[in-house]
Parts: C-alpha cells; structure tokens; sequence
C-alpha cells in the first residue's frame, strides 16, 4: 500500500478540507503558561541526592564531629546478609537432615526394671494415695511415672 | 538517525543551560508552537483544551530534551508527545460538557447549535481561524466524535502532512499498524460526514 492508495481512499474535497485545517496560530497565553512552568519548576526545591548524605557524614568524621558507624562482626552490611543468610540455611538444613535421620532422633528412655523401681522407692518418702481420689489424669501421670497399679502409688 | 534537521538546535539545547538553554529553548518553542497547538486543538476539539495539552507538550519538551537520543525525529518526538497530552485531556474530559468548537454542528442547524455553544462556554471564544466554513466544521466535529487513535492519525497525517513512518514513528507502532488504523479512521469519518448531511457528492 503506498501513500497515493490510501490517500484515494478519502475523497479530494475531504483531504482538501482537512489540509486547509492546519493554520492555527498558538495564542500568546501558550508561552506565558509554559515559561511560568519552567520557572516555576527552577525555582521549586530540588530533592537532594542519595550521595548527599555519604559526602557529608564522611566529612564529619574526618573533622572528627561524627563517629564511624559500628558494624556488626566489623563486616559490610554485604557480608553480614550473606552471613546471616548461611546461618538460616545451615540451621534450615539441620532440622530438615535430623528428621530424616534416626541417628540424630531422640532416644527414649528405657522402661526401668522391677528392681530398679523398688530401689528408688526406698530412697522416697511416700505418702499412700488411693486410686479413686486421684484425678484421670493424676492417675495416668502416676502410671506413667512408673505407679505399681491402680492401688497405690508411691 | 542523522538526517534530522532539528538535531543542531536539538544539541545546542542539550549543551547549555542557563540563559543559553533558554535561548535555544526559545527557538524551539517558536518553531514548535504552532504545529503542536493545531495538533492538540483537531485532537481535543476546542480551545482551552488544546492549550492545555500544548503547555504540558512543551513543558515536557523542555524538560526532557537533554534525554533524546535522535532515535527518532525530533519532530515525531514532538507529535507523540503532543498526541497523547491531547487524547489524555480528550479522556479526562469524557462525560464533561464538552465547550468549543468540537460542539458546534452548524450544517444541522447552524444558527442554534452556535448559540447553544456559547451560552454554556461564555469564557471560551471561538478562535478567529475555527470559523472557517461549514465542512471544515463538520470534520472537526467528526475528529471530536470518533475515536482519539483515528482522530489522532486523520490530524498526523492530513492537516500535519506527516509521511506514514512518521507516523509510526510519533505513534510508536508499525507500518502495518499505521495503514490498518488510517483505513479505519478513513471509513470512520466517511460514516460521520454521511450522517451528517455533508455533501454526498464530495463523498463520492
């Protein structure tokens, strides 16, 4: 499609028309309104850039006004993420790993012998309780606790 | 691109600042003005409008000329820039009373519609040059109605004469694109102008 194709497509009065529409004049109030503008934004106050702060704080302490700032571990706050990032990883696959393995799984204590118990028995002052004025769950803690029976425990 | 024929005062404005800056600024604007005015005045259909949208055209000429690069032509640069302040104001005022020309559909009913038009926008006085003559009026109220995309490339392309990769250039799209949408806009102001009564045998 060329130029001249699409042209013919409108009429040669309506391109005429338009063509005889393009003789506007701006009105003086356009560059009164855009030199306002551009003053104003002279004038208006300027953000200060991000570097400001680093090239006076810097100044400061070498007129000794300002102290240096304190790091963590004497590290840049590059290496401190860094760091701090291994250690969340590191703790991250720890609990993954021990779970996985029985090695790392806490053991539990073996039952004790009948022995056993009657020899710590005899080291303990002991009052005698019934069963039934015992609560559930005093008597399920008693049990586990090694309690002879329902009976009594010491 | 090399060939541009703004890019010494392009460059000069970029070089200095100041009272240079404002010179060379100046010899922008004062080649500039004209064209972006009329572009966002057949954009926006009316007055106040269009000055609206050719201050924040030029404020941002001047604002941002230090950043352009000559990708495109300085010119393309400063339509498209000029285009979308005028199809943005032409959106923000969607649904307002519209004021101005873009209203005044004279072959209608002329001496009425030119009255109702200045009792609802006392303040915006028609420009000597708008009352131009009945069909060029009924173009105006067609590039007003129809939509700002089509309005925009029947303005780029007739009444600022650009050649069609100008055209995409300022439209930022391609060839393909700027054929298809011209043809649309074409067929969009053949239905306008024959619902209005324009006369048919200049339509044919």
């Amino acid at each position: 499609m060329t130029d001249s194709h699409t042209s013919s497509e409108l009429p040669q009065q309506v391109i005429a028309e338009l063509q005889e529409m393009g003789g506007l004049q701006a009105p003086p109030e356009l560059w009164e309104g855009v030199s306002s503008q551009l003053i104003a934004d002279k004038l208006a106050p300027k953000q200060a850039p991000d570097k400001l702060w680093d090239g006076v704080h810097a100044r400061l302490i070498e007129e000794g006004v300002a102290s240096k700032p304190t790091r963590i571990f004497g590290l840049q706050p590059i290496y401190a993420a860094a760091a701090a990032l291994l250690i969340v990883l590191g703790v991250a696959f720890q609990l993954d790993w021990s779970g996985s393995s029985s090695i790392y799984s806490p053991q539990l204590a073996p039952v004790m012998s009948d022995s056993a118990k009657a020899e710590i028995r005899s080291h303990v002052v002991f009052v005698e309780v019934q069963a039934h004025e015992m609560s559930g769950a005093s008597q399920s803690l008693a049990a586990a606790l090694g309690g002879v029976s329902s009976e009594v425990v010491r | 691109m090399t060939s541009d024929p703004d890019q010494t005062l392009v460059e000069r404005c970029q070089s200095s600042s100041g009272a240079d800056f404002d010179e060379a600024y100046r010899q922008i604007f004062a080649l500039y003005q004209d064209r972006v005015y009329n572009t966002c005045f057949r954009v926006t259909g009316n007055a106040n409008d269009a000055l609206d949208a050719a201050q924040e055209t030029m404020v941002i000429i001047a604002r941002r000329i230090s950043g352009f690069a000559f990708r495109s032509k300085f010119s393309s640069w400063v339509y498209r820039i000029a285009i979308n302040a005028a199809i943005d104001i032409r959106r923000k005022r969607m649904g307002a009373p519209r004021s101005g020309v873009a209203t005044i559909v004279g072959v209608v009913d002329g001496t009425e519609m030119m009255q109702q038009v200045a009792d609802e926008t006392p303040q915006a006085e028609p420009h000597q040059q708008l009352v131009a003559n009945e069909n060029q009026q009924l173009i105006q109220s067609a590039l007003s109605d129809m939509n700002s995309k089509f309005a925009a490339i029947l303005v780029l392309r007739y009444i600022e004469g650009l050649s069609y990769d100008e055209i995409a250039d300022a439209q930022e799209c391609t060839l393909g694109t700027v054929k298809s949408r011209l043809n649309r806009a074409h067929h969009s102001l053949r239905e306008f102008l024959e619902s209005r009564g324009f006369d048919s045998t200049l339509l044919t």
